[in-house]
């Protein structure tokens, strides 16, 4: 079970919405005994890093680089406009 | 037909925590969820009351007690002890007409679209409830649901309109195309930029410090359960507890300021079905036309500023609560919200001091605001269940355009000399979207080269 994490400034709101919306992707997908998203507060992101294997950022900031993060990164913003959502869920599913 | 209106009134008479799941069951086969699931997120959203109150009991039984004490050692009259936004925005869920703001925010945004009003398209249906907490506060006091209402309407297009005229400026600091941020936190750089361009009279140019340092080193102070253990043992000590005591009483408000969001997902949890429904009904009638997609705050979060800024306000923030006369709120669940800092971050582009100089100024109103607005919180906590230690209050400190919501809300209360906020409101704001229009087209160009 890979557990992905998609952090927001308190983990309620744009990440739970963000994380349920790739469950809803995961379970028409057939894979929701692969992978859980889970939404956790950015504020202890290092914290949740630990025990998860995938990180969805909504939180982006031009010009940073991921390298130097524990576990994958991936740009969740496609999550919340639908712009491009095909394409991270493809990653995603790869990594899974 | 009596039947069924005695039926009704009997199930609202057993309270949000089962009526509203009834109406999230209802609501959710309306938009053709699965029975199983529309069941499932109704009583989500059941649960959600119950733990919210069950919070609110626990928190204000210790340290709402230890600040009773702190009261009754000191003097110093704070009985509110500020919970944060999590109970506040999920209980005005309870509020009667709660539900009908869905189709008032979604109905106001798609006529502004279809007249060109606005080019945004808010998807942001969780703070739907920042609007119900506008239409409970104007009604609460004018006894009158209808200027509730209106007074959440004109919230509306006012957000709106801010995240029009900031979408670009936005996209440059965010790198994200074709968004905007309608969120009503931000109808507060109505007055948050103009200080900003004030200090710039005053400030010396180069006069910035880099954030991502600095929050390394205190970056750990902001984590939901070492801020509440550090304030929580605070209080205790000012409580006159021992020490043990007091780290125990620490660790209890640890809990708590954890735990409060992992409730709060519950109301999510309970509405996101609701609300992919409607943001599919609103897409569906716009394909291909030219608009941004409206979002929530957090896209910001990953700016150093915003949380060094939240942690260095902090002191100030307990400091100037213990002393400001009008005050009776405890600052404290909501010490490391990001409603005041998020805008200030947008309208001084991340320049930290500015950041710090404008966030010390709002703390006396956030104080004032707060203490106006607790017994109307308390009593929406008592009606859903939630138990208040004798004489204390709970509050909302810093939450979202508090400034907006005193000088407005009080002024619908009648206490006159609010309305020369208001005033000073409507002419700012004309201003405003006057600076930003020019903010727009500078990061334009900055972005063009």
């Amino acid at each position: 079970m890979k557990n992905i994490i998609v952090a927001c400034g308190g983990g309620v709101a744009t990440s739970g919405a963000v994380a349920s919306k790739i469950n809803t992707e995961l379970e028409a997908l057939g894979l929701s005994h692969k992978a859980k998203a889970e939404a956790v507060d950015i504020k202890s992101l290092e914290l949740f890093a630990r025990t998860a294997d995938i990180y969805v950022s909504i939180t982006p900031m031009p010009g940073a680089n991921h390298d130097d993060f524990p576990i994958p990164v991936l740009n969740g913003i496609p999550f919340l406009t639908g712009v491009g959502k095909d394409e991270i869920m493809e990653k995603l599913v790869k990594l899974i | 037909m009596e039947v069924l209106a005695s039926f009704i009134q009997n199930i609202l008479d057993l309270g949000a925590a089962v009526f509203l799941p009834f109406v999230i069951f209802i609501l959710g086969v309306a938009v053709r969820m699965k029975v199983g699931k529309a069941f499932s997120s109704g009583l989500t959203l059941g649960v959600a009351f119950v733990g919210i109150s069950l919070l609110i009991t626990f928190i204000m039984g210790n340290v709402g007690e230890a600040a009773k004490q702190f009261t009754q050692n000191t003097g110093i009259q704070l009985k509110a002890l500020d919970l944060g936004w999590p109970p506040a925005l999920g209980l005005c869920w309870q509020w009667k007409y709660a539900f009908i703001m869905f189709p008032v925010q979604i109905g106001i945004n798609l006529i502004m679209l279809f007249l060109g009003l606005t080019s945004t398209l808010n998807v942001d249906m969780w703070n739907v409830a920042n609007k119900i907490f506008n239409a409970f506060l104007a009604a609460t006091v004018t006894g009158s649901a209808v200027i509730g209402f209106l007074f959440a309407a004109a919230t509306i297009v006012m957000e709106l309109k801010c995240g029009d005229y900031t979408k670009h400026q936005v996209r440059e600091l965010t790198g994200i195309p074709g968004i905007s941020l309608p969120h009503p936190m931000f109808i507060s750089n109505v007055f948050y930029y103009p200080l900003s361009r004030l200090l710039d009279f005053i400030l010396p140019a180069k006069s910035n410090i880099n954030a991502t340092n600095l929050k390394n080193y205190i970056g750990v102070f902001g984590e939901n359960h070492v801020m509440g253990f550090i304030i929580g043992t605070l209080i205790g000590l000012l409580g006159g507890y021992g020490v043990g005591a007091s780290f125990m009483l620490g660790i209890q408000a640890g809990t708590a300021l954890t735990l409060f969001p992992l409730v709060s997902k519950l109301f999510m949890t309970a509405l996101t079905p609701l609300s992919d429904a409607a943001n599919t009904f609103i897409k569906k009638r716009f394909p291909g036309k030219e608009i941004v997609i409206g979002l929530d705050w957090p896209i910001l979060a990953g700016n150093p500023e915003i949380w060094v800024t939240i942690i260095l306000t902090i002191p100030v923030a307990l400091g100037v609560a213990m002393v400001l006369p009008g005050n009776i709120v405890f600052p404290f669940g909501n010490l490391m919200g990001p409603s005041i800092v998020a805008p200030i971050f947008l309208a001084t582009k991340g320049h930290l001091i500015k950041m710090l100089i404008i966030s010390y100024l709002t703390v006396p109103i956030l104080c004032w605001s707060a203490s106006d607005f607790a017994p109307m919180l308390s009593q929406l906590a008592l009606e859903n269940g939630a138990q208040l230690p004798d004489g204390q209050l709970m509050a909302w400190w810093g939450m979202d355009i508090s400034e907006v919501r005193w000088i407005f809300v009080n002024s619908l209360d009648g206490r006159t000399p609010f309305l020369l906020g208001v005033a000073l409101f409507v002419v700012l704001s004309v201003f405003y979207f006057k600076w930003m229009r020019k903010e727009e087209a500078d990061a334009l160009v900055r972005m063009a080269r």
